[in-house]
Formats: C-alpha cells, sequence, structure tokens
C-alpha cells in the first residue's frame, strides 16, 4: 500500500511540474509566468522529499519558491509592465525548439537506458542528515565552501554594482 | 505496476531539462529565458540527488553538489537581474530580439 502511494505521488508529482514548466513558458503575462514557476519548484522540492532528502528540499521551497521568485518580481516590477511582450511565441520558434530539445531528449533517454549504474546497496542515512552535512562541509568540503562564499559576496556586490542609478546621468 | 526506479527519476530530471532549453529558445522575454535558466538548473538538481539516493545513499554527495549548484543558480540569478535592469534602462524594452548591438 505504501508502494502504491509511492508510485502515485511521483506520477502525479512529474505532471504536475511538467505540466506547470509548460504553462510558464506559454503563459502570456509574467508574473503569472513566475507563479507557475514557483509551482514547478514545489514539484521539485517534493521530489527531493520522495528521494530521502528533507534537508534539500526545505531549502529548494526557501531560496527558491521563496527568495528567487521574490527577486525576479521585483526585477519585473522595476521595468514597465508595457514592455513585457504579451504574445504568444512563433510557429517557427516553436519548431526549432521541439527539435533541439526533443533531439536532445531522446538521445538523453537512450544514454539513461542502456547505462549501467552502480547502485548502492548501502543503507540510507536517514537520521540527522543536516548534522552530517554540515560536519561535511567544513571537513570534506572546506576549499569548495570558502569558494561558494567568495563567488556569493562577489555576485552580490557585482549585481549592486551593476543595478544603481549613475549619479551623472551617464550610461554605463 | 512498474516500480520506480533510478532511471524513472533520471527521465523526470531530463524532460524537466529539455522543457527549459525549449524555453529559451522560444522565449523572447528576457525575465523568461532567465526563469527557464532556473528550470534547468532544477532538472540537474533532480539528476544529481537521485544519484545521491540511489548511487550513494550513506554519503550524501549528491546532496553536498546540489547546495553549491543552489548557491552558484541564486548568484547567477542575481547578476543576471541586474544585467537585465541596466539593459532595460538603456534599450526601454525587455524583447530578447531588440538586443541587437552585437548583431552582424
Amino acid at each position: 500500500m505504501g508502494d502504491f502511494i509511492y508510485h502515485l505521488v511521483f506520477y502525479l508529482l512529474a505532471a504536475s511540474m511538467f505540466a506547470s514548466a509548460l504553462a510558464m513558458i506559454f503563459v502570456r503575462n509574467i508574473v503569472a509566468s513566475v507563479v507557475c514557476l514557483v509551482g514547478a519548484f514545489l514539484g521539485v522540492a517534493g521530489f527531493f522529499f520522495l528521494l530521502n532528502a528533507e534537508f534539500i528540499g526545505v531549502v529548494q521551497i526557501m531560496v527558491y519558491a521563496g527568495a528567487l521568485s521574490l527577486l525576479i518580481v521585483f526585477a519585473i516590477m522595476l521595468t514597465d509592465p508595457k514592455d513585457h511582450e504579451t504574445e504568444r511565441p512563433k510557429l517557427n520558434n516553436i519548431l526549432a525548439g521541439l527539435v533541439v530539445s526533443g533531439a536532445l531528449f531522446l538521445i538523453m533517454v537512450c544514454a539513461i537506458s542502456t547505462a549501467e549504474w552502480k547502485i548502492s546497496d548501502a543503507a540510507p542515512l536517514l537520521e540527522r542528515t543536516a548534522v552530517y552535512i554540515g560536519v561535511q562541509y567544513f571537513t570534506d568540503y572546506i576549499v569548495p565552501f570558502y569558494l561558494a562564499a567568495i563567488i556569493l559576496s562577489m555576485a552580490l556586490t557585482g549585481a549592486i554594482v551593476l543595478a544603481k542609478k549613475d549619479e551623472e546621468g551617464d550610461k554605463c | 505496476m512498474l516500480s520506480v526506479t533510478l532511471n524513472h527519476f533520471l527521465y523526470v530530471a531530463t524532460a524537466i531539462f529539455c522543457l527549459g532549453i525549449f524555453g529559451i529558445i522560444v522565449s523572447r522575454n528576457a525575465v523568461k529565458v532567465l526563469l527557464s535558466i532556473e528550470v534547468m538548473l532544477a532538472g540537474v538538481n533532480m539528476a544529481f540527488i537521485a544519484f545521491s539516493r540511489y548511487v550513494t545513499p550513506d554519503t550524501l554527495e549528491g546532496q553536498m553538489i546540489t547546495i553549491f549548484i543552489l548557491t552558484v543558480a541564486a548568484a547567477e540569478a542575481a547578476v543576471g537581474l541586474a544585467i537585465l535592469l541596466v539593459v532595460y534602462r538603456n534599450y526601454r524594452t525587455v524583447d530578447m530580439s531588440k538586443f541587437n548591438l552585437l548583431k552582424w
């Protein structure tokens, strides 16, 4: 019974995520598009919960569905709504996109279905995963951790420098 | 009733990634292109978490990599939106086909 519920949740999440991403592309209003993106991100977080990654799922909801969509909505608010397109994508663009993404999808599906993964039989770590991840960060992954900190501070400084208004009115 | 294995999760992640690429090609709004890039990153994250669950369930290596991807994605979104605002200030539009300064 639990197995059946697992399958049901898997397929429902996959379908809802796919529908949200498609709606994100084809909806006309840009703010509605961001709302569809939040739905897709919540679906991804549900997948993380299915895969025993609760910590990452909660981080996904906080960072992506919360902070990032808010940032994008603020960026939309700083532009004029009349400048956003309200027309649907053109047919030849849709054909080109379908050819490229469909070809890549078929190639990847063939590659995945013929690959042989080293499925591990070890008991999955289910207790205190957040504690384990934190300890890993400050032992094995300390250099990437500091690099990520440097990247974040550089990116935020650069974003502030780019987005602030110029004093003299000259365009940068 | 077919059972859900690693391959099913990878198929879904690939589908989401390809939907992101489709959105990048199709949409002419610069904000929508940024949203599609985020969708692609979410697909990659799903693939990493699936590998973490099935290949290294005891050391959680995929989850560590996923947190780094989240960090870089947040930085990329901030810088991308700042660039978008600067371009909007100069061009008064967010239409990708109007940004033709570097076009041949």
